[in-house]
C-alpha cells in the first residue's frame, strides 16, 4: 500500500513520507512497539510524545497515525520530517482506525 | 534545614544533555545553595561513583539511585543507602532491559564521564526503554535492597497518574514526586529532573533533618519533613 493511500482511507495527513507500507500495528507502550513492530508497518496510536519519531526510525515504521482527535507537537512533526515518516491524524480511536486498515488487506 | 533535589540526570541518561558533567552540575548545584542532590539516571547507576567524588569536593552531598521504566512504562525512582547497593541494584536492572542497541542519533547518547570532565565511554545498550519489571516486581526488588520506592512526576509523561490513570493502592509506595499541587497521604517530592545545565536550581525541597544520609532521608519521608516552597509561604502567610 502506498503512504498516500491512506489519505483515501479518511485520515488527515500531517506530513509527508517515504515508502510503502506492508504491515500495522497497534500500541501505546513504546517499549513495545520497538521490540515487535516490523519493517514498513503503519502504527496506531495515542502517544505523540517525540520519541515515537525514535521508534519509528529504529524499527523501520513508515507512518503513524494518531488516534483519538489527539495533537502531534510541533516538535514531534518537525522531526518527522526529518526522518521522512509519514504522519496522520483521526478522529476514530484505535479500534476503529485499524478496521479500515484492515479490511484493506493489511496485516 | 538541608536543601536538595532528589532527581536530576547526567550526561549518561540518553536524553539528557552532554553537558552534564560532574564538575559543571556541582558548580550550578553549589551556586544555587543546593548541598543534596538525588542522582537519578535512566535504567543505570554508571556515573554514581565518580558524581559521588566530584561532589564532594564542593561540598555537596549525593543521594544514590537510579530512575527505572516498568514494563507499564511508569517511571519509578529508587533511592539506596550507598553507590555500591546502587550498583548491585542496577546490575539486575541491566539484565531486564532488552538487549536493543542504543542508537544515539534518534535517542540520545549515553556518555560515561570521569573526574575531569572528560567521556571515558558509552553505554551501548538502550537505556531509554522499559524493563520487563512489572510495578509490584520493582517494588519488592527494590526493597530486596533496602531502598525507596517513589513514583517519579507522577502526573507527566511516564508518570504513573498518566499511564495507569490512577495510583495502585499496591504496591505501598514510599512517595511520590509531582509537578504540580496533588493531594497524599504521603510525603510529595519536588524535584528539578534536570536534563540540563539550565535546569539546576528550578526545583528544591527543604528537608528537616540534620545530616544529609539515607537514613535520615528515609525517616523524613516517613514523618513528612519534606518541605516545598509552596509549604513554607503557607506557613509565613
Amino acid at each position: 500500500m502506498k503512504i498516500e493511500e491512506l489519505k483515501d482511507l479518511g485520515f488527515e495527513m500531517v506530513s509527508d513520507g517515504d515508502g510503502e507500507i506492508d504491515h500495522g500495528y497497534a500500541c501505546d507502550l513504546l517499549s513495545e512497539v520497538m521490540g515487535k513492530a516490523k519493517p514498513d508497518t503503519v502504527w496506531l496510536t495515542v502517544q505523540s510524545h517525540i520519541n515515537i519519531i525514535a521508534v519509528a526510525a529504529i524499527t523501520g515504521i513508515r507512518a503513524i497515525i494518531l488516534c483519538n482527535d489527539h495533537k502531534f507537537d510541533e516538535e514531534t512533526i518537525q522531526r518527522a520530517k526529518k526522518e521522512k515518516i509519514a504522519l496522520f491524524k483521526t478522529a476514530l480511536n484505535t479500534f476503529e482506525a485499524c478496521g479500515k486498515i484492515y479490511q484493506k488487506g493489511i496485516r | 534545614m538541608i536543601v536538595g533535589d532528589f532527581h536530576v540526570h547526567t550526561c549518561l541518561s540518553p536524553c539528557a544533555d552532554i553537558t552534564m558533567v560532574p564538575n559543571e552540575m556541582a558548580k550550578r548545584f553549589f551556586h544555587h545553595g543546593i548541598e543534596w542532590v538525588g542522582i537519578k539516571d535512566h535504567n543505570t547507576c554508571g556515573n554514581l561513583k565518580v558524581f559521588e567524588k566530584v561532589f564532594s569536593k564542593y561540598g555537596i552531598k549525593i543521594l544514590p539511585g537510579i530512575e527505572i521504566q516498568s514494563i507499564e512504562e511508569v517511571h519509578v525512582l529508587g533511592y539506596f543507602e550507598s553507590v555500591e547497593v546502587s550498583q548491585e541494584f542496577s546490575k539486575i536492572i541491566y539484565s531486564h532491559l532488552p538487549d536493543i542497541k542504543n542508537d544515539p542519533e534518534h535517542f540520545g547518547y549515553q556518555l560515561f564521564v570521569n573526574e575531569e570532565d572528560h567521556f571515558t565511554g558509552m553505554e551501548d545498550r538502550i537505556l531509554a526503554s522499559s524493563t520487563d519489571l512489572h510495578l509490584d516486581e520493582l517494588f519488592k526488588l527494590i526493597k530486596a535492597f533496602n531502598g525507596l520506592f517513589v513514583y517519579a512526576h507522577v502526573e507527566r509523561t511516564f508518570g504513573v497518574l498518566k499511564q495507569l490513570g490512577f495510583i495502585p493502592d499496591n504496591p505501598p509506595y514510599d512517595a511520590l514526586e509531582a509537578v504540580g499541587k496533588i493531594k497524599s497521604d504521603k510525603t510529595v517530592l519536588k524535584s528539578s529532573d534536570a536534563h540540563s545545565l539550565d535546569q539546576i536550581g528550578t526545583s528544591t525541597v527543604k528537608v528537616g533533618v540534620d545530616h544529609r544520609t539515607f537514613e535520615e532521608f528515609k525517616l523524613a519521608l516517613e514523618r513528612r519533613l519534606v518541605f516545598t516552597d509552596e509549604d513554607n509561604s503557607r506557613s509565613y502567610s
